[in-house]
């Protein structure tokens, strides 16, 4: 359920399709996930799941791998 | 310059600015990443002004390197604080650039790795506060998540503008407003609805000038006078100022950085006198594009306050000035600047029933501040009592075309 929403998220700010999506999608292999895209996804995601991520992990959450497990852990 | 479209991290690295480093490769990057235009990039002129020129001749200034390329800049000049019985000195951040090809690089942050933007503005706070400024305050465009990773606290400031001119001006703006947003307006139309809609304003505005005028106190003698340079005369009143609004936290008025900050000759300064003793003063900015004047700064004691629509007056109607005020409300006195003029200001509304509607448009500032750790007194700042205006911002905004 997160799986999927998180990657429609990304898919929409980082403008690429859902299959591209992986554990190891990250700033390194997707063009679009600048600092700009990163913030929108951060909000975009804190917005989508009613969270707030702290500055650590504002900074920590770069890949979708680590994105997916700090999400898991806080909406449990 | 250039072009780097894959640069590893390893070559890449984040220092301060040397003496000998070419300022023409920032200069260059400014023109190719200013998203409003390239006429806005910074130049030497600039630069130098804000950064060597300033009453400190100080300022810190991080570059992201890589193969002796700068491919990122950010800047901190000095900025002058009065706060709750304190004056302090902040570095105020300006110029932040960063060249598109290495937006999505990495670098170490504290044992991690981030976007560079984020070491970039880092390296340059950390430098001011090793030299002891106080607080790091920002202005900036720049996504507030960045800043919220960096530990910076927002300043919950509201932005409104109110619009102070004669019939002449008020006129004019209609009529640009019109034939810039329907072109069906130009020609005849234009001057007819232009004509129609300034007068459905002609009330209004002569409702609250009369009831201005008659509630006055018709005792004291007001003055409004041009004058050039902050000398000697003007330390009374800032004492005066500061001892009425101990609370405030706020650009330090003094000479020295005024003189800096005002020494371009497109300022337009007025000192605001009653009954010979100087209570205030206005300084003014053209703004090219709408032949308009910006207010930079207003300030006059408590006490004359409400005296301030009347000033207004006299400079839209006798020097006839169109003057546009951002008001940045976040404390009690900015508010009653804005409580004063919002009854004399017009709203421009397209639609002629809106005649007394008072409806403003109404935007938050992204203004933050960090306070350096380090310092052996720790600096508690309120909020709510941040007195800010124009003139906190970056001297190159000043200096646009």
């Amino acid at each position: 359920m997160n799986e999927q929403k998180i990657k429609s998220i990304m898919s929409t700010i980082l403008k690429i399709s859902e299959d591209e999506i992986h554990a190891e999608s990250s700033p390194d292999n997707i063009k679009t996930w600048d600092s700009l895209q990163h913030m929108n996804l951060i909000l975009g995601l804190e917005q989508s799941f009613g969270i707030t991520f702290d500055d650590e992990e504002i900074i920590q959450l770069l890949s979708y791998e680590i994105i997916l497990a700090i999400i898991n852990e806080k909406v449990q | 310059m250039k072009k780097c479209s894959n640069i590893a991290i390893k070559n890449m690295h984040i220092r301060l600015l040397k003496k000998n480093d070419d300022l023409n490769q920032i200069f260059e990057l400014c023109k190719q990443n200013m998203m409003i235009g390239e006429n806005y990039a910074t130049t030497y002129d600039i630069w130098d002004f804000q950064y060597n020129k300033n009453p400190l001749n100080k300022s810190w200034n991080s570059v992201v390197e890589h193969e002796e390329q700068i491919l990122g800049h950010i800047g901190l000049y000095p900025l002058p604080l009065r706060g709750p019985q304190k004056f302090f000195l902040a570095g105020s951040i300006s110029n932040g650039v960063l060249s598109e090809s290495i937006r999505n690089k990495l670098l170490p942050f504290k044992d991690k790795k981030t976007f560079s933007i984020i070491p970039l503005i880092d390296n340059c706070a950390s430098s001011a506060f090793g030299d002891g400024i106080d607080i790091v305050f920002v202005h900036s465009t720049i996504h507030p998540m960045i800043w919220k990773a960096l530990k910076y606290k927002n300043i919950d400031v509201t932005c409104k503008t109110t619009y102070h001119t004669g019939l002449k001006g008020l006129y004019q703006k209609y009529h640009n407003l019109l034939c810039k947003k329907r072109v069906i307006f130009n020609g005849v139309l234009g001057i007819i609805f232009s004509a129609i809609l300034t007068l459905t304003r002609v009330l209004p505005m002569t409702v609250t000038r009369c009831s201005h005028f008659l509630t006055k106190n018709s005792n004291r003698d007001i003055s409004i006078c041009k004058f050039d340079v902050f000398d000697n005369n003007f330390k009374c009143f800032f004492d005066q100022f500061n001892d009425a609004n101990k609370t405030l936290v706020t650009y330090d008025r003094n000479i020295e950085y005024l003189n800096w900050k005002f020494s371009q000759t497109q300022f337009k300064k007025f000192k605001i006198n009653i009954n010979n003793t100087l209570v205030g003063y206005l300084v003014l900015q053209k703004n090219n594009e709408t032949n308009d004047f910006d207010v930079i700064d207003y300030i006059i004691l408590n006490k004359h306050l409400n005296e301030t629509q009347f000033i207004f007056n006299q400079l839209s109607l006798t020097e006839g000035m169109s003057i546009s005020f951002t008001h940045f409300l976040s404390c009690e006195y900015s508010e009653s600047i804005y409580n004063e003029l919002n009854k004399q200001g017009i709203t421009l509304s397209l639609n002629p029933a809106h005649m007394f509607s008072k409806k403003q448009k109404i935007t938050k500032a992204p203004i933050y501040f960090k306070i350096n750790n380090m310092t052996n007194s720790p600096i508690m700042l309120d909020e709510r009592s941040w007195f800010i205006s124009p003139i906190f911002f970056t001297p190159s905004y000043f200096l646009r075309p």
